[in-house]
This record gives C-alpha cells, structure tokens and sequence, in this order.
C-alpha cells in the first residue's frame, strides 16, 4: 500500500504559501464564472478558434471547485486560469466576429462598384 | 521493468525577497494523485501519461510574478494531462504547444489591473519512456548528470548568454549591469519561442532543474559534488539551497532532482551526453 501511494504521485507548489492559510477563492471563482458566461454568450462555443479555450475554462473551474476547502491555492490558481480562458475566448471570438464583418463590408464595397 | 523516478524538490524564499516568486510542479500525469510534502523523496513510475518536472520563476520586480509562475505550471500540467501521442516527435510538439498555451493564458491574464507586467520563466522536463523532452522560455535551467559528467541542456535566454556568444568572457557577462535581464519570458506577449530539446535517458541519469536564484549562486561542479556526495536526493536538494543561502541568497531558490532508473540502456563507453541529446528547435533573438 505504502508503494502504492510512493508511485502514484502530484505535488504542485505554488511557493508562496500553505492551503491552510489561504481563503477559499469564492469570490474569484463567481467572477469566472461571469466570464465564462460571457465568453458562452459572445458564441466562443460555436467558434473553432474559442472552442477549446471555453472547454478549458470550464474543466478549470469544474477543478478549481472540487479543491475548495481541501487545496485552496491550487483552487485559486485554477480560478484564476479559467477566467483567463474565458477571458481568451471571448477576445477570439470578438475578433473572428469583427474578421467576418470586414470581409462582408469588404464584399459589398466590391459588389457596389460599378 | 518500467523507467522510475526518484525526485526530490525544494523551493525557498531566500534570505532578501519578501515572498517566494518561484513555483514548481512534479507530477506524476498518469495517476494524477496528490503529495504536499515537497521536501520528501518520492518514487514515481513513469506511466503512459508520463511524469512533469518543472520550475517557473516569476519576474522579480514585476506584478504578481508569482501569480504567473503557478498559472504556467498549472496550465501546463493540464495541457499535458490530455492524450499523448507514441512518437516522441509528437510529443515534442505537444509540449512546445502546451508552452505556448501557458504564455497565452498568462498574457491574457496579465490585462488585469496590477497584473499588468507580471511573466515567468519556464524551464520542464517532460519525462515519458525512455526520452525527456525539455522545454525553455526564460534563464531557469535544466542539467544532466550522467557517468559523473555534469551538463547544462538548457541554454540561458539571457542578456548574459547573449554577452558570452558574442565573445565577452562569462566572468565580465556576469558583471553587466543588465546581468538580470531575461531575452523572453511567459505572458509578456502573445506568444514566445520555445527551446526544445529531446534527451534519450540512460540508465542512473540525474536530471536537476532550478531557477536563478540558485544557479547563479552555485556553481555547475558544485551541483555536481552536492548530487555525488549526497546518500539522499533530499540531502543534495537542502546542499545545494543552503549553499546559494550562504551567498547571500538575494533571489529565491528552486530545485528539483530526479535520478532515473528502471528499463533504460546503460551508458556506453565513449558516448558523450551530447551524442544522446537533440536539439529540436533553437531560441534565436
């Protein structure tokens, strides 16, 4: 058993401090998921530029909320991660969507012309 | 008998900073459990999903470096928990993808406000069968030591390096005033050049990977000595940190130390390090 558990190991440290002293990342975690949800609306789900980093984003926090309580610095690592997926999303989307309208303005000047 | 893993890791804050800037992830990818003890000797057999080793340095002096240095291991650890693909050219590729991802995530979450020229370096070692592909962006660097030789297999992306390819001897490099200054960090910009090399391991390799803090203290022999006199990895781990703190430890200090074993060819006489390293693709400024 206790070869078991020798060989089937993670240790992620972030330096700065014990998960005992930090607060669970409640807040953060609402924040991300604000993000997520604005990343969703914008239609990043739909885009194949976004589509990944919407997946992630919700895999993070999915993560990030099972280790609230038991690992709070990794838990607010992963918040932070995810809003910046969501963030990433929506910011690929934003410019896929302002990408296909110059092409169509672009089309119809040339359309227009006589 | 599969290829195994004994590590050992040790982060300090250093005797100036004020906080602990560097993060460090040893993960075992295939079992994905967790130890909090970073300090203890682990043994891990490296599986399908092979096992993570890596250091990230927050830029010192920048906001929230250490936000930064977690969000790469952590982005990284996850990007490289997907599918790994057989051919260790793929999984070459993979991990310079998953570097690039991490930057992106970082650059992304440095629009916040304060956060705005936070970045890391990034040094990982991605062990899987019987190869080691390495990953660089930054000055935190890996070594080898194998049959007794020691050897850096990262190359510093540093004003320093810089200063010594051009023919400037590295003791006056190091007195530069612009001796601190990294060529390329993680979330500074959009994307990053990553330096990737591809290392086929030998029987009782030692791999050491470690930020600034303590490479610029402790000389390359000196690593070499902590490791050789060392009976435990953790022993080598604590040598060489008290060591960069005896002088003057101003930076933090990571380390990680994995010695290999398990089902791997034996060292041939003759061969160098060199014969059994790739470079895969080069950092050029």
């Amino acid at each position: 058993m206790r070869s078991k558990v020798l060989t089937s190991v993670v240790l992620v440290v972030a330096a700065t401090a014990c998960g005992s002293s930090v607060p669970p990342p409640n807040d953060q975690w609402a924040a991300a998921q604000a993000d997520l949800g604005r990343a969703e609306a914008s239609g990043a789900a739909s885009n194949p530029d976004a589509r990944l980093h919407v997946q992630l984003a919700q895999e993070d926090l999915a993560s990030a909320h099972r280790l609230m309580g038991r690992d709070n610095v990794r838990a607010t690592t992963l918040t932070q991660l995810a809003r910046a997926e969501a963030q990433l999303a929506s910011s690929l989307a934003a410019e896929s969507a302002a990408n296909d309208d110059a092409s169509k303005a672009a089309a119809e000047m040339q359309g227009g012309r006589p | 008998m599969p290829v195994n893993l004994t590590v050992c890791a040790r982060t300090d804050v250093g005797l100036v900073r004020r906080s602990n800037e560097d993060a460090f992830v040893v993960a075992d990818l295939t079992s994905g459990s967790a130890l909090h003890e970073p300090q203890v000797t682990s043994r891990l057999e490296v599986g399908d999903r092979g096992v993570l080793l890596a250091v990230a340095d927050g830029l010192g002096g920048h906001a929230a470096g250490e936000v930064a240095s977690a969000l790469v291991v952590e982005s990284l650890r996850r990007s490289l928990s997907r599918s790994i693909p057989a051919d260790p050219r793929r999984v070459d590729g993979l991990v310079e993808e998953a570097a690039r991802r991490a930057n992106r995530a970082v650059w992304q979450a440095a629009h916040a406000p304060g956060r705005e020229r936070m970045g890391t370096t990034l040094t990982a070692v991605f062990v899987r069968g019987p190869y080691a592909h390495i990953a660089e962006v930054g000055d935190s660097r890996a070594y080898l030591l194998r049959g007794g030789v020691i050897q850096q297999v990262t190359r510093d992306q540093s004003y320093v390096q810089l200063l010594i390819d051009s023919g400037v001897s590295p003791h006056d490099a190091r007195r530069s005033p612009f001796n601190s200054v990294v060529l390329q960090a993680m979330g500074t910009r959009p994307d990053v050049k990553v330096a990737l090399g591809r290392l086929a391991l030998r029987q009782r390799d030692c791999l050491i990977v470690c930020s600034d803090g303590l490479s610029n203290k402790v000389g390359v022999d000196e690593l070499r000595w902590a490791i050789l006199r060392s009976q435990r990895l953790d022993a080598a781990c604590a040598a060489m940190v008290d060591l960069a703190k005896q002088r003057g430890g101003e930076d933090n200090i990571t380390v990680i130390v994995a010695g290999v074993s398990g089902d791997l060819p034996r060292q041939i006489a003759g061969e160098s390090i060199d014969d059994t390293f790739q470079v895969v693709q080069e950092f050029r400024t």
